[in-house]
């Protein structure tokens, strides 16, 4: 076989990572709904992609989340895996325990193949959620788990998860070297997996089976780009599946949903990220009130405010500015260490020295 | 309305007198109809109107600073988009301007504050 040349990337090519980068990040960040040309598109990549591997077409389901997916696949792959053994009817019963009219559309094509369509209902969630995400009601897949004698795993450990938008960093790599760099390699095989990073979510791949998650309905960052809402999730879709964030740290639900933790809960997690975003949700001033902070200098101007130092489980001393705002709000800014007087730490926060610092005016 | 000569402060964002704007810097356009000094993460950004003798620049190097020149012979009102909570406005003189944005300190660093 003749030796092909190395390839190095030109200048004329690296012009255009930029675009290329913005072009996926698009991608990624999808929220706008798919259309029927691209479910239509989606469909044929799949039974593309299992013709590749010499396997029969699967049935091809597209559902509005992946939390929705996650229990059609698992109920789905239970149903096959019993119909081996001639036990599917026990499966098929168990769905009459579940309200939810998606996954059982959903999950009846993934199976018997009804014609019957998959309608996106919206979740009716009575309380805000306990954990970091807002999907299917896990009491309902345990109990139909029970109902045909399994446990019910995760869906990290279902192994049926593949591809789709989100696992679109790698595609956008790829797919540089193919329309940018073109090197000279066999693409038809690439092709259509391409497709659906680029026209599609998540998807639950299966013998039998092949179900595609639509784009969430919004997402939430903050300004350094990590995962991010005040007032309810980052993540949404349009069926009420949510997760949600606080600049980038997973958090309960109901901390953002009208039901803040208190100072004391909010210490007392055990896990210091999730801890530390408690911390900023109840306020930073109340929590050192609690933690009886001590008074290292106080500046006669509130809006310059007062160094405080206190003990914080598991990071030990830390310092923070106690400080008025201009709104004649109060806040707690965390300074560094080193910090010792009360106009040195505000300075600080705006990269200025103390003596730099020599302000004529604040609103 | 409040001004001042050198320095000044609405909220989260720091205003500082220079004499040039340094080079390197890059140019950020308006957004309808307005340039935006300091962004909030709810909204309630920190503002100046658009106008020909009105130009802000971002520091590629450093997110927490930027730089606002006012070249004209009026000054521009610095607003608080709050409808509750708001920052009083500020009158800013012509001139060139360093502007601030507060940060925080973190186990990785530092990141902005939030207003």
């Amino acid at each position: 076989m003749a030796q092909k040349e190395k390839y190095t990337l030109t200048p004329e090519h690296e012009a255009m990572l930029p675009a290329w980068r913005d072009r996926w990040i698009d991608i990624i960040l999808r929220t706008s709904p798919m259309t029927d040309d691209e479910r239509h598109g989606c469909r044929n990549a799949v039974e593309e992609m299992y013709k590749i591997i010499d396997h029969a077409p699967p049935r091809v389901v597209f559902v509005s989340s992946p939390f929705i997916a996650a229990a059609v696949s698992g109920i789905a792959a239970a149903y096959w895996a019993a119909k081996k053994k001639n036990s599917e009817e026990k499966i098929l019963a168990a769905l009459s325990e579940i309200r939810d009219l998606e996954i059982v559309n959903a999950t009846l094509a993934s199976t018997i193949g009804t014609d019957r369509a998959s309608i996106c209902s919206k979740n009716e969630h009575t309380s805000p959620p306990e954990n970091y995400y807002r999907g299917v009601d896990i009491s309902l897949i345990k109990r139909v788990a029970s109902a045909f004698g399994v446990k019910p795993i995760a869906p990290k450990d279902l192994w049926l998860w593949q591809g789709g938008n989100m696992s679109g960093a790698f595609e956008s790599y790829l797919s540089f070297f193919q329309d940018v760099a073109k090197l000279d390699i066999d693409y038809t095989k690439y092709i259509p997996w391409r497709y659906l990073a680029e026209h599609s979510g998540p998807r639950f791949v299966h013998e039998q089976f092949c179900v595609i998650s639509d784009f969430p309905e919004f997402i939430k960052r903050d300004d350094q780009n990590r995962p991010h809402a005040e007032n309810g999730p980052f993540l949404q879709w349009r069926d009420g599946s949510a997760i949600y964030s606080w600049h980038g740290t997973y958090v309960p639900g109901k901390w953002l949903e009208g039901q803040k933790p208190s100072a004391k809960e909010a210490l007392k997690n055990n896990n210091m990220e999730t801890r530390r975003a408690a911390c900023e949700i109840v306020g930073w001033d109340n929590v050192l009130e609690e933690l009886g902070a001590v008074v290292i200098d106080e500046d006669a101007d509130p809006q310059i405010g007062t160094l405080v130092e206190v003990i914080l489980p598991d990071a030990g001393e830390e310092k923070f500015l106690r400080v008025k705002c201009g709104t004649g709000r109060k806040f707690a800014i965390s300074v560094p260490r080193d910090m010792k007087t009360a106009k040195e730490a505000n300075a600080w926060t705006y990269g200025l020295t103390p003596e730099d610092y020599t302000v004529e005016v604040r609103t | 309305m409040k001004t001042f000569t050198k320095i000044a402060a609405q909220g989260d964002l720091l205003l500082r007198r220079i004499d040039n704007i340094p080079s390197g810097m890059k140019e950020s356009a308006p957004n309808m109809g307005v340039h935006v000094l300091a962004h909030s993460e709810t909204g309630h950004n920190h503002v100046v109107m658009d106008r020909p003798d009105v130009r802000v620049f971002d520091d590629p190097t450093n997110q927490f600073r930027g730089f606002l020149s006012i070249s004209g012979d009026e000054g521009v009102v610095l607003e608080h988009l709050r409808s509750y909570d708001t920052h009083e406005s500020l009158l800013i003189p012509p001139g060139n301007y360093e502007l601030r944005r507060q940060r925080e300190s973190t186990p990785e660093g530092w990141r902005r504050a939030q207003d």
